[in-house]
């Protein structure tokens, strides 16, 4: 996918995360595997975005996103698995 | 007489691989630069010291250098309005050091280079005769013109901290000057830098710090102009980005219109009096 549109998504993660997180505090019901989500995808993309910055190699940008998509989806199914189990 | 102070210049100087920081006495008028500072050290003291200079006002942009730390140019910083008794000289961060405050900016040069700073013609169109120009208004000579005030000092890539983590990323320079070029009327290259943009961290990696705009000496604003390069990517993401009509061609005004400004000096359109023997 297109970096800059990425980049862009994880703007619009964060303001999504940001709107849920107010709405939680005011005690209204929110979806938890959603905020989950996007909790997620933020943070990891800025951690790859900082990673890659600091081991600039050719392949380590795929090397690293590799990594960050394997271990968010690992704690987002285990996200699921929580909420939907209990 | 102006009153004559004493200023120490302190010099961090790097020689065949080895550094050293030395002091120089200056004896400062007011409203000396700290190149002529520099000019006198090399006069009176050390002919050795060595640094990188052409215009000596603020347009070249050879002379960037770090002062007290912080990047600046030496031939417009007057060494009195910075400090009145030491001033520390090292050469600009973010660049290999050739000697003393020369630096290498090969790397910025580069990345300059590959991000095609010049106008990209619409292939579509046919290139314009001799006799005809582009027309351009002045609302749209408005979007790019502080940007191509631009004089490549390297200034704005020594303050960048984004460039001194990351050695994929462009840098402020090389990314305002993409952005002049995309905003110009003229230029149909947009698809061609971004191409070119691949090969790099995209300005997606600027984490605006905001420092390139404020140590630029001309007083462009490359943090403006890397978010206004970042919108317009975002927006051709997303097929949102308004497709420019090219500019208009017109015909070249004939010299007789041209009122109120001179004509060439003679010597300068006629041939050379060795070039009329030949």
């Amino acid at each position: 996918m297109n970096r800059s549109l990425v980049w862009f998504l994880s703007f619009i993660a964060a303001a999504l995360t940001l709107i849920m997180l107010a709405l939680h505090m005011s005690w209204v019901s929110i979806n938890y595997i959603l905020l989950s989500a996007l909790m997620l995808f933020h943070g990891f993309y800025g951690l790859h975005t900082m990673l890659t910055e600091i081991w600039t190699g050719p392949k380590t940008g795929v090397a690293l996103a590799g990594v960050c998509v394997m271990l968010g989806t690992g704690l987002f199914g285990l996200v699921l698995l929580t909420e939907l189990v209990t | 007489m102006p009153d004559i102070v004493t200023v120490t210049f302190k010099v961090d100087r790097f020689v065949q691989g080895e550094s050293t920081t030395q002091n120089y006495a200056v004896a400062v008028k007011p409203g000396m630069t700290i190149i002529e500072g520099l000019l006198q050290i090399q006069k009176e003291q050390d002919s050795t010291l060595s640094w990188r200079y052409s215009c000596r006002m603020g347009i070249c942009g050879s002379c960037g250098m770090m002062i007290n730390g912080t990047p600046g140019l030496a031939c417009n910083t007057q060494i009195l309005k910075v400090s009145q008794n030491n001033i520390h000289l090292s050469p600009l961060a973010n660049f290999p050091v050739v000697k003393d405050l020369y630096v290498d900016t090969g790397s910025m040069q580069r990345k300059h280079r590959d991000l095609k700073p010049f106008i990209v013609e619409d292939a579509s169109v046919d290139a314009p005769s001799v006799d005809h120009e582009y027309r351009q208004s002045p609302e749209s000579v408005m979007t790019f013109l502080q940007f191509a005030d631009c004089i490549k000092c390297g200034a704005c890539m020594a303050a960048c901290p984004t460039v001194a983590m990351d050695e994929k990323f462009p840098g402020p320079m090389p990314l305002t000057a993409m952005h002049r070029y995309n905003a110009d009327t003229r230029d149909a290259g947009f698809q061609d830098r971004k191409d070119a943009l691949e090969n790099y961290h995209d300005a997606s990696h600027c984490h605006y710090a905001a420092e390139c705009s404020s140590v630029c000496p001309k007083g462009v604003d490359p943090a403006r102009a890397i978010q206004l390069l970042k919108r317009s990517l975002v927006a051709d993401s997303l097929r949102l980005r308004q497709k420019r009509e090219p500019a208009a061609l017109t015909m070249r005004a004939p010299p007789s219109s041209q009122e109120g400004i001179p004509s060439a000096p003679a010597f300068s359109a006629q041939k050379g009096p060795d070039k009329q023997k030949n």
